[in-house]
């Protein structure tokens, strides 16, 4: 091979690598949004104005409507079906096993799911609970 | 001969890069997109139905061939399943997460799912 072809030949390799570039980064940003049509941050924005009947989620006989963060916080000093009840919603919308949810009150923590470090949506809420202070939320999911 | 073989590399590396980046864009175009999730859901005592006339309108208006609504609260409501029209074709398909309001003031969490097919 001449010194012309050897510049030709050199010229194609990083012209190749240069479009193997382009390509993962066309093929990266045009990605389909499988499964990540809903967000995190969906359903935190929507997750404090949840109104259930206190005795949807509790063995309290009482029908008043209660907000959801109100019983989160109320599920980490006594038992309520509080729990299975985000799993169901999270269940159903990101999939089992593909997210985790942790809520902090006061110093009391909760959590729904599994917890991985490699998670790649997370969204954080600081959410007022009706009786006193806030409830942190944060959720992770794949 | 060096050259040739180059520029016939060349040639061929950018017709494949614009082939894929021209099915990429075409990929990323939905029907669903122009769908207002709020229409398509009508309210009731014991909770959202969903609102078949507004599936029509949006199908014809559309060009669709068809379509498949589902909507479910978890926990609260089992799923309530429309089909209209041809359920055959390029699919494509859509979540929307919104609060709805339930029997007994309750306002709980809805998942609708649209599959359209065209």
């Amino acid at each position: 091979m001449n010194e012309k072809g050897m510049t030709a030949f050199a010229d194609t390799m990083v012209f190749l690598v240069v479009m193997m570039m382009a390509i993962t980064v066309t093929a990266i940003t045009n990605q389909p949004n499988q499964g990540a049509d809903i967000g995190p941050d969906d359903l935190l924005r929507d997750i404090g104005s949840i109104e259930v009947r206190l005795s949807d989620l509790t063995d309290i006989e009482d029908d008043t409507l209660v907000f959801l963060p109100d019983l989160m916080a109320l599920s980490l000093v006594r038992g309520t079906d509080v729990d299975d009840y985000l799993e169901s919603i999270l269940d159903s919308v990101f999939g089992k096993n593909r997210y985790y949810l942790e809520f902090q009150y006061g110093r009391m923590t909760g959590s729904v799911g599994t917890e991985f470090d490699y998670y790649r949506f997370q969204d954080s809420r600081t959410i007022p609970v009706s009786t006193g202070g806030t409830i942190d939320v944060t959720l992770s999911t794949l | 001969m060096e050259s040739m073989l180059s520029m016939m590399a060349v040639v061929i590396v950018i017709g494949l890069y614009l082939a894929f980046a021209a099915s990429s864009s075409v990929g990323a175009y939905s029907p669903l997109d122009e769908l207002d999730p709020g229409l398509l859901m009508e309210g009731s005592p014991e909770g959202p139905v969903i609102s078949e006339s507004y599936a029509y309108m949006f199908m014809f208006n559309k060009g669709l061939r068809g379509m498949t609504v589902s909507i479910s609260s978890p926990h609260f409501s089992d799923t309530e399943e429309v089909s209209i029209g041809e359920i055959t074709g390029a699919e494509y398909d859509r979540r929307f997460l919104l609060l709805e309001g339930y029997g007994n003031g309750r306002t709980l969490p809805t998942i609708l799912e649209v599959r359209a097919f065209a």
